[in-house]
């Protein structure tokens, strides 16, 4: 998909990327979905390539399906614990607030952050641009900070690492007592199928030439 | 392959959406951000947070991180007694990932910087594939220490239960927070061009009969 430029003379920046590990200068095609670009010299997947995306609508509907199920997984029980009588559940609301509660609060907005904040700004975010580049309307001027604030969102959304701790601490409970799943765990496993779907799905550069095509044509 | 980087045409690659232009253009001319031909101050800045990550981690490996009480009594685990516990209980498989993702993945990281700055800054001879690739990696998994901090605030919501059983957190969650913080950012500021540049340099060593070009 990638040719070397084969003179020196400076080639019109447009139909060029460089990559982002090596900066080798390179020329792409648009791709089609499921297909990669590779750097020939570092064997990077190239960023800021883009992609002709046939559908607009899977990544959508997931990203709908995510924010439907983003409150139940937030507010379900996950486990249950049971000792001697005495049990206890827990949310994923419950566990930042807990650990506010008693003096943790870097801990807390850490996890706030990663369990929470960003996988739901990420959501709405994601909605939000594939809306206004679905519908005809021009875009807005904030346009290119909701997509860098998409992109930061999207790197510090860590519900899958979530999802591993809670089948960690079942595994460990279930020494100590008797342990239960609960709904809340299911809700953020779904969460997590549509997390990564409207990941996969969301091609930043499409966004970003539908933003520089509409300054062309309109310079601000 | 002639290798032709983005520099030497004097086009910056965005940082935030990846356009190239032109340097003299000083920002983005597509989303506004401002051009750099590499991060800048990467390699000042990945020092000092790795620096921080490092002292950092003396506090979050010796204090305790947690504190399982039973029937009233229970000593505090620091992470490394917490894993030995799970391997006595016959939890071996969850101690290897807690181990893993804990201890191994936030001492490989700081080591693998550490070593990716000596390899730009020495001009040490290893192979540029190889240092991309574990950068690649370092980034890829530094997520993956947040485990023991959702862990932790799993175990200390579920378990409640005054002094039958409880699970408090102590003052290395904290330190250990930081360190994933201030490791993540780390990898975030160093730049793999860097390594990749060695061999341009290179290159001009290795023909010195190259004409001087004067302006
Ligand atoms: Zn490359
Ligand atoms: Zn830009």
């Amino acid at each position: 998909m990638s040719h070397s430029p084969s003179d020196i003379t400076p080639p019109a920046a447009s139909h060029w990327v460089a990559c982002q590990d090596c900066d080798q200068l390179l020329q792409t095609a648009v791709l089609s979905e499921h297909q990669r670009a590779r750097c020939p010299r570092c064997g990077a997947r190239l960023e800021g390539v883009a992609v002709k995306s046939l559908h607009r609508y899977p990544g959508l509907a997931a990203a709908i399906a995510g924010l439907i199920l983003f409150f139940p997984a937030i507010s379900l029980p996950i486990m249950e614990f049971e000792l001697i009588g005495q049990h206890g559940t827990n949310t994923l609301w419950e566990g930042v607030w807990t650990l506010w509660q008693v003096g943790f609060p870097l801990l807390a907005m850490l996890v706030l952050l990663c369990s929470l904040l960003a996988p739901l700004c990420h959501l709405l975010l994601s909605i939000r641009t594939s809306w206004q580049l679905g519908s005809e309307k021009t875009l807005p001027p904030s346009f290119p900070q909701q997509l860098k604030a998409l992109h930061f969102f999207q790197h510090w959304s860590m519900v899958e690492v979530y999802a591993i701790s809670i089948l960690v601490a079942y595994i460990k409970l279930l020494s100590d007592g008797e342990v239960m799943l609960l709904s809340g765990s299911y809700c953020i496993a779904a969460l997590l199928i549509c997390l990564i779907v409207t990941s996969q799905q969301s091609h930043a550069e499409t966004a970003w030439q539908a933003w520089e095509a509409q300054q062309k044509r309109r310079p601000i | 392959m002639t290798i032709s980087t983005a520099q030497q045409h004097q086009l910056a690659r965005c940082e935030q959406c990846h356009k190239l232009s032109l340097l003299a253009e000083h920002n983005c001319p597509r989303c506004g951000s401002p051009l750099s031909f590499r991060r800048p101050h990467s390699l000042q800045r990945c020092w000092a947070l790795c620096l921080a990550a490092t002292f950092l981690l003396f506090p979050a490996n010796l204090l305790p991180i947690m504190t399982v009480v039973n029937l009233g009594s229970g000593d505090p685990d620091t992470i490394m007694s917490g894993i030995v516990k799970l391997w006595i209980n016959d939890l071996q498989g969850i101690a290897i990932i807690v181990f893993v993702a804990s201890i191994l993945v936030p001492i490989i990281k700081l080591l693998a910087l550490l070593l990716l700055m000596l390899v730009v800054q020495l001009h040490l001879p290893l192979h540029k594939g190889q240092c991309t690739l574990l950068y690649r990696f370092i980034h890829f998994v530094g997520r993956w220490s947040m485990l023991d901090l959702f862990i932790i605030s799993i175990l200390v919501t579920v378990v409640q239960m005054g002094n039958i059983a409880r699970v408090d957190a102590g003052p290395a969650a904290t330190a250990f927070a930081a360190v994933v913080i201030l490791t993540m950012l780390a990898a975030s500021y160093f730049d793999p061009r860097l390594i990749w540049d060695l061999e341009q340099d290179e290159d001009v060593q290795a023909v010195p009969e190259q004409p001087e070009q004067t302006l």
